[in-house]
C-alpha cells in the first residue's frame, strides 16, 4: 500500500481542465466604488445643468441589454479616468421596475451616476434625445447641444473621441448588421417553441440561439452573454452590439421585425 | 453467490426512478412534483424517464445558486435550503453508509449489467481510488460554490457539467439524439463528457463498478459517513482470513482487513460467501 502511486492526482488535474478553461473565461463584474443612484428626469436635468461648459456623456441602457452591461465597466473606467473633466450618467430607459436596477447594483458597482426613469419619463426622454429602439445609445452633449452619438457598444477609445468631439457623424442604428436572436426558455414550453420558430423564420437558424436556463450550458450562455434572467420565456433580438427589449410573444416579435 | 433479492431491489429502484417512460419517445424531461425528491443513488435528473432528482445534482444546484454566498454570510433563510440535500445525503450515509450504492443506485445496476459483457478483465491500480473524494470536494462542493464571475452571480454544477458519465450517457446522449427541433447546442463540454462516458462504459465492462470505485462523489460521501453509520459491516474473530470475501467483492476490497472501508457498498456478497459466517451487517 505504501508504494501506491497516487494516480488520482494526474486524473484529477485532467478532469479539472473544463473548470480551468471556464475560470479563464469568466465575465468578472467590476467591484469598484458604488456611485449614486438618481431617479427621475429632474435629476438628469440637474446633472446636465451642473455640467456648465463641460461635455456630458449620457449612456442610455437597460439591465436586460447585454451589450450595455458589457460596456458599463468601459464607460465607468473612462469616468474615473476623466475625474470630472466630463459629466457622465448611465440613464436606464428600459427598466420599468426600480427594484430591477437596485438588485443589479447589488452585484455590479457603477461609480458614475446611474439615473432611473419611470416608464413614462423614459418614453419622453427617448423622444427628446431621439433614442432608437435598440440599446445602448451614447450621446455627448456640449452646452445642451448633441455633438456625438454612438449606437451600440463601443470601446473606450471611441468614447474618448466622442467626448473630444471627434466622432464625425451620427451613427445609424446599425441596421446593416445581421439580426440575431437569443430565445430563452424551457424548450418544451409552447411559448418558447413559438418564439424560436418565429425567430428562425426571421433570422435563419444560424442566427438564433435557443437557451434553456435550466441546463448548465444554458445558464452559462445567459451568464456569459449577460442575458436578462426573467421568469418567463423571451426572445431578445440584437444587431451587432445593440439589442432590442426582450419580447414575450411571437406576435410581438413579428410586429417588430416581420414584413410590413 | 448471486443474490436474487438484491437484484430484485435494484431493478425495482431502477424502474421506480424511471416511471416517465414516454420521455424516451418524446425526448422531453419529466418536470412533475416528484422531481423535488432525490433518489438514494446516482441517476441524472435529466434522464428522459427520471421522475426523481439526483442528490449530487441537487446539492450542486443549491451550492451554485446565485444567492447562496450572500445567504451563508448573512444567515438569510435561503441558507436553510442547503439543509435539504445535505440532510438527505447525511441521513442515508449515517444510517447505512454505502448500502444504497449496492442495493438501490440505478447507475450501480447499469454498471453491473455492463460488467456482464464478455470483455477481458483488467486490473486498475489502487492509486485511482481516492479520486472520488477529490470529486466530492472539488466538483460537488468547492467549484459550484466558488467558481463564479462575482459573489452574486450563479455558479455551475461542475460534477454534472464536466464529469458525470451517467448524465452524459443517460441524459445528454438521448436528449441530443432525439432533438428533432434543434433545441440543444453541443460544444466542447459535450464532447469532453462524451469521451469520459465512453471511457467509463468500456471500463465498466472490464472492471466491476469503476464509477463507484473511482468517480462517484455520493459514494465518497456515504463511504466516509459509513465509518460511523448506525449499521455497519462486522467481521468476527471467527474469520480465518481465507480471502474468499475479497475474491467475490465487486469493489475489490478485503472486508476482513477493514470492515469500515469507505469502499464497501454493502452488497452482502461476502456475507453469504464466508465459509465460517464471520461477516455480518448490523448495528
Amino acid at each position: 500500500m505504501g508504494r501506491r502511486f497516487p494516480w488520482w492526482i494526474p486524473v484529477l488535474l485532467v478532469l479539472l481542465f473544463p473548470a480551468f478553461r471556464a475560470a479563464t473565461h469568466l465575465t468578472r463584474t467590476v467591484f469598484g466604488e458604488q456611485g449614486v443612484l438618481l431617479t427621475g428626469t429632474g435629476s438628469l436635468d440637474s446633472l446636465i445643468d451642473a455640467a456648465g461648459t463641460r461635455p456630458v456623456l449620457l449612456n442610455f441602457w437597460a439591465t436586460w441589454c447585454s451589450p450595455c452591461v458589457h460596456e458599463l465597466p468601459v464607460l465607468d473606467g473612462l469616468y474615473s479616468e476623466m475625474a470630472g473633466d466630463a459629466v457622465f450618467a448611465a440613464v436606464s430607459v428600459g427598466d420599468p421596475d426600480l427594484s430591477t436596477l437596485v438588485s443589479f447594483r447589488e452585484s455590479v458597482s457603477i461609480a458614475m451616476p446611474v439615473v432611473w426613469l419611470t416608464p413614462s419619463e423614459a418614453d419622453s426622454i427617448r423622444e427628446r434625445f431621439d433614442i432608437p429602439s435598440v440599446l445602448p445609445v451614447t450621446i455627448v452633449l456640449v452646452e445642451g447641444r448633441e455633438t456625438a452619438r454612438i449606437v451600440g457598444a463601443a470601446t473606450a477609445a471611441r468614447f474618448r473621441e466622442a467626448i473630444g468631439g471627434q466622432v464625425e457623424e451620427p451613427e445609424t442604428t446599425g441596421s446593416e448588421e445581421a439580426l440575431h436572436f437569443y430565445v430563452v426558455g424551457d424548450p418544451s414550453d409552447s411559448v418558447t417553441v413559438q418564439l424560436h420558430e418565429t425567430a428562425v423564420s426571421l433570422a435563419g437558424r444560424e442566427n438564433v440561439d435557443l437557451v434553456d436556463p435550466s441546463t448548465p450550458e444554458g445558464a452559462g450562455i445567459i451568464e456569459g452573454n449577460m442575458l436578462p434572467a426573467l421568469d418567463r420565456p423571451y426572445a431578445q433580438a440584437c444587431r451587432g452590439l445593440a439589442c432590442y427589449t426582450p419580447m414575450f410573444s411571437a406576435d410581438q416579435v413579428l410586429a417588430t421585425f416581420g414584413p410590413e | 453467490m448471486r443474490s436474487p433479492v438484491r437484484k430484485a431491489v435494484q431493478f425495482t429502484a431502477l424502474l421506480g426512478t424511471n416511471l416517465h417512460l414516454s420521455g424516451w419517445v418524446t425526448g422531453g424531461i419529466f418536470t412533475g412534483i416528484s422531481k423535488m425528491f432525490p433518489i438514494p443513488g446516482l441517476w441524472c435528473y435529466s434522464t428522459p424517464s427520471s421522475v426523481l432528482a439526483c442528490p449530487a445534482g441537487s446539492l450542486q444546484a443549491i451550492l451554485a445558486s446565485p444567492m447562496i454566498l450572500g445567504a451563508l454570510s448573512t444567515g438569510r433563510p435561503e441558507a436553510l435550503a442547503l439543509l435539504a440535500p445535505f440532510g438527505f445525503i447525511a441521513a442515508v450515509g449515517l444510517s447505512s453508509g454505502r448500502l444504497a450504492c449496492g442495493w438501490v443506485c440505478p447507475f450501480g445496476l447499469v454498471q453491473e449489467l455492463l460488467n456482464g459483457l464478455p470483455i477481458p478483465r483488467i486490473r486498475v491500480p489502487e492509486g485511482f481510488r481516492p479520486l472520488k473524494f477529490a470529486m466530492l470536494l472539488m466538483f460537488v462542493l468547492l467549484l459550484p460554490l466558488f467558481l463564479r464571475g462575482s459573489p452574486a452571480a450563479p455558479g455551475d454544477p461542475w460534477f454534472c457539467k464536466a464529469v458525470c458519465p451517467a448524465g452524459t450517457a443517460l441524459a445528454g446522449w438521448p436528449l441530443v439524439s432525439m432533438d428533432h427541433a434543434g433545441l440543444y447546442r453541443t460544444g466542447f463540454l459535450f464532447f469532453w463528457k462524451s469521451s469520459l462516458a465512453v471511457a467509463v462504459i468500456l471500463l465498466a465492462a472490464s472492471v466491476e463498478r469503476p464509477f463507484c470505485r473511482y468517480l462517484c462523489p455520493l459514494g465518497a460521501a456515504w463511504g466516509l459517513l459509513g465509518k460511523v453509520s448506525v449499521v455497519r459491516m462486522r467481521v468476527s474473530d471467527a474469520c480465518v482470513r481465507c480471502g474468499r470475501c475479497e475474491s467475490v467483492c465487486p469493489m475489490g476490497i478485503a472486508i476482513w482487513r477493514a470492515p469500515s472501508s469507505p469502499e464497501c457498498i454493502r452488497c452482502m456478497k461476502c456475507v453469504g460467501e464466508c465459509p465460517v459466517k464471520a461477516i455480518s451487517h448490523g448495528p
